[in-house]
């Protein structure tokens, strides 16, 4: 009973926004309240393809994050990118949900440097929406980003998912939501970095968020953010750097939807 | 070494201005894009204002012999960086090149980079002659076709409302040698109105043409056929459209440029005869007659009083459905009148003369708002205009009059004290009686008795950064349409630019607009209540490796009457590449638009076809993606074509009526070629 009541009440979120605000991944990013459009690294393939082209190692990425503290909101992502002859692929894969419902997003990137301060990438998204006991609905989706490098200290971002504004299923009017990002991040030294982005998708209020890292030490990074949409949410965030691998934690706290936790591990060779 | 260092410093910069001056369509785009803010409807006049630039940039101003009359048709120089100018070649004789403007007060690298190419440093004055051989063989011929394609059906198609095809068409012939003598002709079909008989005589919806003769001599202008007149501060005669507030904060002084050819599309807002002006030392005196036929609704003949009347003047120049053919024409405008101007050293003073007669008479209107509308069949206007500078202040005005004597006043103060801070601060007191029918003072509409202040301020505050502000605050004295009662406004605007480098600026900008309007709440007694429109919109602009220019864009509107409260946004990137190995560029742009009505609507300036001007609403939930591309076939051959879709997410239908689109997506296709020979 508990577990229906959160998923009616929870349904305009996670029914129809895959891609969505409420389904933003990755440990580094949540510590920088997920304004990370403009922020190259491991987990590109989620939220700017763009910045794959800026990275010259292999890379895995896995992440987990348990939604306001709740077993059945779970949101769980894998990506590993490698850089080929012209550019850099990806591959990603997103699910969210529990037994008797998920979404699953399978995506494959590509990303190239179209310049020496400009980046594209674009990925093709396998989509599938299952709730049990019900139909289970598969698409097409696709999402393309731009990233460029305005000087030595400052990248915008710009990522448009699902630009063309898919249905997830047109008979169920289950259509996918439309979402751009904009942002920047200024790197003001090795250590100290700001991010800063606004998400607009056309179903929900526009969100705007801010974030901060400082890395303390070299094994240690320290992240806060802050982001604004419905609901008011401050982010915290700590980084373990060991040689190839980085291991990243963060708190959220939204003020009227409560906490989330999430865990990011990032692996470059 | 110091004469050396000098030397180097002179010519790196002199060097770094020429290469800067090169690019001026893209400080073009955004000047226009400014201006057009606060002018939506407007369009037209930037096609004239684009014109005229491009023009100037053919035929450069010749430093060394402009007046300041001359100067003044460059937009990006204000008043006392001109008469600067004028006071530097004065007392120093001639300039020899760009890295003299440096030296003089007001005249900042950025301002020395807009106006490069509209400025020649010729020593000699070329007088040049009208001989058949050297029109034939120097003059610049511009000719462009433009076709548009609404992908998409509209209802009035589909039932068969609109008399004609889908395609919008456009030609446009301009020949022009040097500033003497201009030709050129407009012809212009819009989508649904019929070609040939038995609707259209002349076999195209609109047509237009002009013969003018300029600079020859003591004659300044004289134009056969199709023209504009622009006179003072624009309170008696300005028949062609004028920008209001925008981003401009400061740049508010009406400048008249006389007399000039008619080029644009405006189909119901131009003159059509002879018009001509004269210098003869300090006097200028102009003289014109114009009579045309203009669109109108005619009533029913009313067989007892043996009489036409019109019940309205129709201004949108649309002729598809049998109702809007059947106002074709219907009534005749027949303008007459004149100007003086005396020039006194730094005093300009004028007299404007100008009577209108329709030949169907205007029946007065029953409703209350347009109880002061001009009606008859009889307008005259007069009206004295100065302008003086000294020193640093800059006061100008008009006070103009009906036949009724009634009157409206204009004043303006403006002042650059420091180089770094422009202040300009302008009346007007409009009485609500005054009549008129082309005027275009700067003012919040110019009708129903509107009095106000403006104060406009734009401040350099650091070298990179720009402060431009202003209040305006007015009031309508009489009812106005959605307004039944005298009302009050107040508009806001306040910007910051920031210039971070050569290749990325940008800027923040709050708008805020204010007047009161009807109640929505169903009371007994209707009352007037507040109406707030704020906008916040970051953009930034960065071009990389001089092929790539990004522009991306943010911003928010918030809309409020009385307890009713919505929210807007738009999100956009531009993105323009220019081929290295072809002449070939493309431009495209991605928006995301979510508002929540038609109320928070956000406009954007679009880039389009060269003279093609488009400032959409964004409204509702939906997306916009356009592609331009921008291809020169040869140097003189110039092949544009545009494609634009907007989707929407939030209904089943676009737009009403006619207008009706049957589906949730509206796309377009533009397509243009220009020659120039």
């Amino acid at each position: 009973m508990q577990r229906l009541l959160i998923l009616i009440l929870l349904s305009p979120l996670s029914l129809f926004s895959q891609n969505s605000y409420g389904h933003l991944a990755g440990g580094r990013s949540a510590g920088l309240a997920h304004a990370t459009v403009a922020l190259p690294n491991g987990f590109s393939t989620h939220h700017n393809q763009a910045g794959l082209a800026l990275l010259r190692q292999k890379q895995v990425s896995a992440s987990y994050q348990q939604r306001y503290l709740v077993n059945d909101l779970q949101l769980g992502h894998l990506g590993f990118s490698t850089p080929v002859a012209n550019g850099h692929l990806g591959l990603a894969i997103t699910q969210f949900g529990f037994e008797h419902f998920s979404e699953t997003k399978i995506g494959l990137a590509y990303a190239q440097k179209l310049g020496k301060f400009i980046s594209a990438g674009v990925q093709v998204n396998y989509e599938q929406n299952f709730v049990a006991e019900a139909q289970t609905f598969q698409t097409l989706t696709f999402e393309t980003g731009l990233l460029a490098q305005v000087n030595e200290h400052l990248n915008l971002g710009f990522h448009v998912y699902n630009p063309t504004g898919s249905w997830l299923n047109e008979n169920a009017e289950l259509r996918l939501p439309t979402v751009a990002r904009l942002g920047a991040a200024y790197t003001f030294s090795e250590e100290a970095l700001w991010v800063a982005e606004v998400f607009m998708e056309n179903q929900l209020s526009t969100r705007y968020s801010t974030g901060f890292e400082y890395r303390l030490l070299n094994f240690m990074a320290l992240r806060a953010g802050l982001a604004i949409a419905d609901d008011y949410e401050g982010t915290f965030g700590l980084s373990a750097y060991l040689e190839d691998f980085s291991l990243n934690v963060a708190y959220q706290y939204g003020f009227i939807l409560g906490p989330n936790l999430s865990y990011g591990l990032q692996w470059a060779f | 070494m110091g004469f050396l260092r000098a030397l180097l410093t002179i010519l790196i910069l002199g060097i770094g201005l020429i290469l800067r001056a090169q690019v001026p369509t893209e400080e073009l785009e955004n000047e226009l894009e400014s201006l057009a803010e606060g002018n939506e409807e407007n369009e037209t006049d930037l096609i004239q204002l684009a014109e005229n630039l491009q023009i100037l940039q053919q035929n450069p101003i010749e430093v060394n012999f402009a007046s300041s009359e001359d100067l003044e048709q460059i937009p990006y120089l204000n008043i006392f960086q001109i008469a600067n100018l004028l006071r530097y070649r004065e007392e120093t004789g001639m300039l020899y090149g760009a890295f003299e403007l440096t030296v003089i007060k007001g005249w900042d690298q950025a301002t020395i980079a807009q106006v490069l190419p509209y400025l020649s440093f010729a020593t000699q004055k070329v007088v040049p002659e009208i001989k058949l051989k050297n029109v034939a063989r120097y003059s610049q011929h511009n000719l462009l076709a433009r076709s548009i394609l609404d992908l998409q059906p509209r209802q009035g198609f589909k039932d068969g409302s609109y008399k004609g095809p889908r395609g919008n068409h456009y030609l446009r012939y301009r020949g022009q040698y040097q500033d003497l003598i201009s030709i050129g002709f407009t012809a212009q079909q819009d989508p649904g109105e019929p070609w040939g008989g038995p609707y259209q005589k002349l076999g195209v919806d609109f047509l237009s043409g002009h013969l003018a003769l300029s600079n020859y001599g003591a004659l300044k202008n004289l134009v056969v056929g199709d023209y504009q007149v622009e006179f003072g501060q624009g309170l008696a005669l300005w028949s062609s459209l004028a920008f209001g507030k925008g981003a401009e904060t400061v740049g508010i002084k009406r400048f008249a440029r006389g007399v000039r050819p008619f080029t644009g599309a405006e189909e119901n807002r131009f003159m059509r005869g002879v018009a001509s002006t004269w210098q003869i030392q300090d006097w200028e005196v102009s003289a014109f007659y114009s009579r045309h036929a203009i669109d109108a609704n005619v009533d029913e003949l009313d067989t007892s009083l043996q009489a036409l009347n019109v019940s309205s003047l129709r201004t949108t120049g649309l002729h598809r459905t049998a109702g809007e053919l059947s106002g074709k024409d219907q009534n005749t405008l027949q303008t007459m009148g004149g100007n003086v101007n005396f020039n006194y050293q730094q005093l300009k003073v004028g007299a404007t003369l100008v009577n209108y007669q329709l030949e169907l008479s205007l029946q007065a209107s029953d409703r209350v708002y347009q109880k002061f509308r001009f009606s008859g069949k009889e307008v005259t206007n007069s009206s004295l205009h100065f302008n003086y500078l000294f020193l640093d202040l800059n006061i100008f005005g008009e006070i103009a009059f009906d036949a009724q004597g009634h009157s409206a006043q204009i004043l303006g103060l403006q002042s650059q004290p420091a180089e770094a801070f422009h202040a300009s601060l302008l009346v007007r007191n409009l009485a609500k009686e005054y009549r008129f029918i082309y005027n275009a003072p700067f003012a919040e509409t110019g009708a129903n008795g509107e009095r106000g202040a403006y104060l406009g301020l734009q401040w350099q505050l650091h070298k990179d950064w720009q402060w431009r502000a202003y209040l305006d605050v007015y009031e309508f004295t009489w009812p106005r349409f959605r307004a039944d009662a005298p009302s009050r406004g107040n508009d806001l605007l306040s910007q910051f630019n920031w210039q971070g480098s050569r290749w990325l600026s940008a800027y923040l900008r709050f708008r805020q607009e204010t007047r009161q309007m009807n109640s929505q709440q169903e009371t007994r007694i209707q009352g007037l209540e507040w109406e707030q429109r704020y906008s916040l919109r970051l953009h930034a602009v960065y071009t990389l490796a001089s092929q790539w220019r990004l522009s991306s864009r943010y911003e928010h509107s918030w809309y409020h009457l009385g307890s009713q409260a919505e929210t807007g946004s738009v999100l956009f990137q531009d993105l323009r590449y220019q081929f290295n190995r072809w002449p070939l560029q493309l431009t495209a742009r991605y928006a995301l638009i979510n508002t929540a009505s038609f109320n928070t609507r956000i406009y954007a300036y679009e880039n389009d076809l060269t003279y093609a001007f488009s400032i959409p609403p964004y409204y509702g939930e939906s997306t916009r993606f356009y592609l331009l591309a921008d291809w020169d076939l040869t140097k003189d051959l110039t092949f544009q074509a545009k494609y634009a879709i907007t989707r929407f997410f939030d209904r089943a239908e676009i737009s009403s009526g006619n207008q009706a689109i049957n589906g949730p997506v509206n796309s377009e296709l533009r397509m243009q070629l220009r020659w120039r020979f």
